[in-house]
């Protein structure tokens, strides 16, 4: 049993290592807390390399803790027997970046959002069909689409189909990791309000993972930013976005500003150099 | 009037015995210029530019229209004219990971380049250009990096040596295919200040392609807005971005998520791009635009001039169209 109070998702002082990487590897993702409430969007807003994907594998158990806990729901995945895990497993879901890579070519769009239902042994065949289509409602798909493959959706409609297929075994945590990135411009809009409203009837938690500012802003009640594995600022929405205090989030905001439409352009050519010019990843 | 630097009119590629991807496409720039080719994927803001420099796919031909370069027409297949613009015209591609070859040095890649189209330049000399040139993309300690591996390099500083290769032989046109798409956030406004920079210094003309239009804004003149293969808007940018005179613009800049103020709800453009160029008889954004009549679906719209070097193709903007009952 859960804690009754536990909130959804917990990181203490949580370090990771690439697995394979040897005990003495600098870890990716260094002494990180954050906690995601019910109810709420957690942001998460980095950039490529700062550990933000190995720390949603590290919510799923998917990457071991080299110090400090994940606490799902109160409980760690390492205290939990095979059945346990199982349980938990379907009220923590993800949502990933790619909907080209994330459905099954060779499965119906109705196999494909049924079968976490199957894996978790809930309800018979008509409830699943039911289910299906209460489901294709939700992300704004014509239930006929139950029938269809992945190759005859866009790519708008399949990350639609890929939300459904999270939202189906009915989790209270939901992992987005760059869920609208690989989208069209004109699409991406769609997408994320969906999100929003969907966090908001749902009651979700939501763990929202980005590297775009506007769109942090957009979804998220609480923000946190983080660089290098280190989370170097964190703390409600109005607060890190109207008084960033760590340099890093300025940075990120100056770059975001720039580039936000009807904002002076000027700021282009004000950047300093490189700072990651010693870098040799 | 001198010629523009590039002037694309009315060109149309295609596969034969298919739909053509861009038809009609007309966009031009002057020396020194930036502009901005802005659109989704299917657009044909990518083929359009591989068009220019002669490197189309297998299968797809230029199939109407005229390219031309300094007022002469090209001919996109000629081996001969396409390695003079391999000298006047550069490009820069997406990823530096994949178009920096991984077991060259650095500085031997950019000897590569200045030696193909300066063959009779002796060793030392092109070495020294490398080195200039690393410098001009602001690699610190150019000399010891010169010999460097791409991996040794981040992301980031891989799209300055796609730079430096490309900026090797002086082109008068830099043709930059989403440059900074892959790179981080920070990254991307150095890569395209850098650019920006080399590129006034030295008056070459600039082919921005990118999907973002905030991208575009930071560094361009003028902006040439694209959708299912077409040209819907062109003009200067601020003026385009701040009154936008084509519903698909409009929609486009209102559908962004704000950087600056918080808002419930993003308004978003229904439908998706459209994957297949089918109908030539009706305007490509009618089947998502939201002030659509019976004349979009029937009449492909002809740009209009909407002020000094502004066009849009739109029915609402012809001053004949009446709007129907």
């Amino acid at each position: 049993m859960s804690p009754p109070d536990a909130p959804p998702l917990e990181l203490s002082q949580l370090s990771l290592r690439y697995p394979g990487s040897g005990r003495d590897a600098t870890p990716v993702v260094r002494a990180v807390s954050l906690r995601c409430d019910a109810g709420r969007t957690l942001g998460l807003v980095g950039e490529s390399g700062s550990g933000k994907t190995t720390l949603a594998r590290a919510i799923f158990g998917m990457v071991p803790a080299a110090s400090g806990t994940v606490r799902v729901f109160g409980r760690e995945w390492t205290d939990l027997d095979a059945a346990a895990r199982k349980r938990m497993r379907r009220r923590v879901q993800m949502v990933f970046q790619d909907p080209y890579a994330s459905l099954n070519p060779m499965m119906t769009i109705g196999e494909a959002i049924a079968e976490p239902l199957v894996v978790h042994g809930l309800g018979d065949r008509a409830a699943r069909a039911a289910r299906v289509g209460e489901l294709l409602g939700l992300v704004g798909l014509p239930a006929d689409y139950a029938s269809r493959y992945p190759a005859q959706l866009s790519g708008g409609q399949r990350q639609r189909v890929a939300i459904a297929r999270a939202l189906s075994p009915g989790p209270e945590l939901l992992v987005c990791d760059e869920p609208v990135s690989a989208l069209d411009v004109s699409v991406q809009a769609q997408i994320l309000n969906l999100l929003k409203s969907l966090q908001q009837r749902l009651g979700l938690a939501m763990l929202f993972i980005s590297h775009d500012l506007a769109v942090i802003r957009f979804i998220a009640h609480a923000i946190a930013v983080i660089q290098e594995g280190r989370i170097v600022e964190q703390g409600p929405r109005a607060q890190v976005l109207d008084a960033p205090r760590h340099p890093y989030t300025r940075a990120l905001f100056a770059a975001g500003l720039t580039r936000s439409i009807g904002a002076a352009a000027a700021g282009a050519a004000r950047i300093p150099d490189d700072p990651g010019l010693g870098r040799t990843t | 009037m001198t010629a523009p630097l590039l002037a694309v009119e009315r060109m149309t590629i295609g596969r034969p015995g298919a739909p053509p991807v861009v038809a009609d496409m007309s966009f031009r720039i002057g020396a020194g210029e930036r502009l901005a080719l802005v659109g989704e994927s299917g657009s044909g803001k990518t083929m359009s530019a591989l068009a220019v420099i002669g490197l189309l796919p297998a299968g797809f031909r230029v199939t109407g229209g005229a390219i031309r370069f300094d007022g002469v027409a090209v001919d996109t297949a000629a081996p001969a004219m396409r390695a003079r613009r391999g000298k006047d015209v550069a490009i820069v591609f997406q990823d530096p990971m994949t178009s920096l070859n991984p077991v060259m040095r650095i500085g031997a890649q950019i000897v590569e380049a200045i030696e193909a189209h300066d063959p009779g330049i002796d060793r030392a000399a092109a070495r020294r250009r490398a080195i200039e040139l690393l410098d001009a993309v602001r690699i610190a300690k150019a000399a010891e990096r010169v010999d460097a591996y791409p991996h040794e390099f981040s992301g980031g500083m891989r799209q300055r040596v796609t730079i430096a290769i490309a900026l090797a032989n002086r082109p008068r046109l830099l043709i930059a295919d989403e440059p900074t798409t892959a790179l981080d956030v920070t990254t991307q406004t150095q890569i395209l200040a850098l650019m920006d920079e080399l590129c006034r210094a030295h008056g070459t003309g600039l082919l921005l392609i990118t999907h973002d239009l905030g991208l575009a804004q930071s560094c361009c003149d003028r902006i040439c807005v694209l959708y299912g293969g077409r040209v819907m808007e062109t003009g200067p940018i601020a003026r385009v971005l701040a009154r936008p005179d084509h519903p698909y613009t409009a929609a486009l800049l209102r559908s962004v998520p704000p950087g600056d103020r918080d808002v419930e709800w993003l308004e978003p453009i229904a439908g998706e791009p459209p994957r297949i160029q089918a109908d030539g008889r009706r305007c490509r954004f009618a089947g998502r635009c939201a002030h659509r009549f019976e004349r979009c679906l029937s009449h492909d719209p002809v740009p209009v001039a909407t002020g000094p070097d502004a066009m849009a193709a739109c029915h609402l903007l012809q001053p004949s169209a009446g709007r129907g009952p």
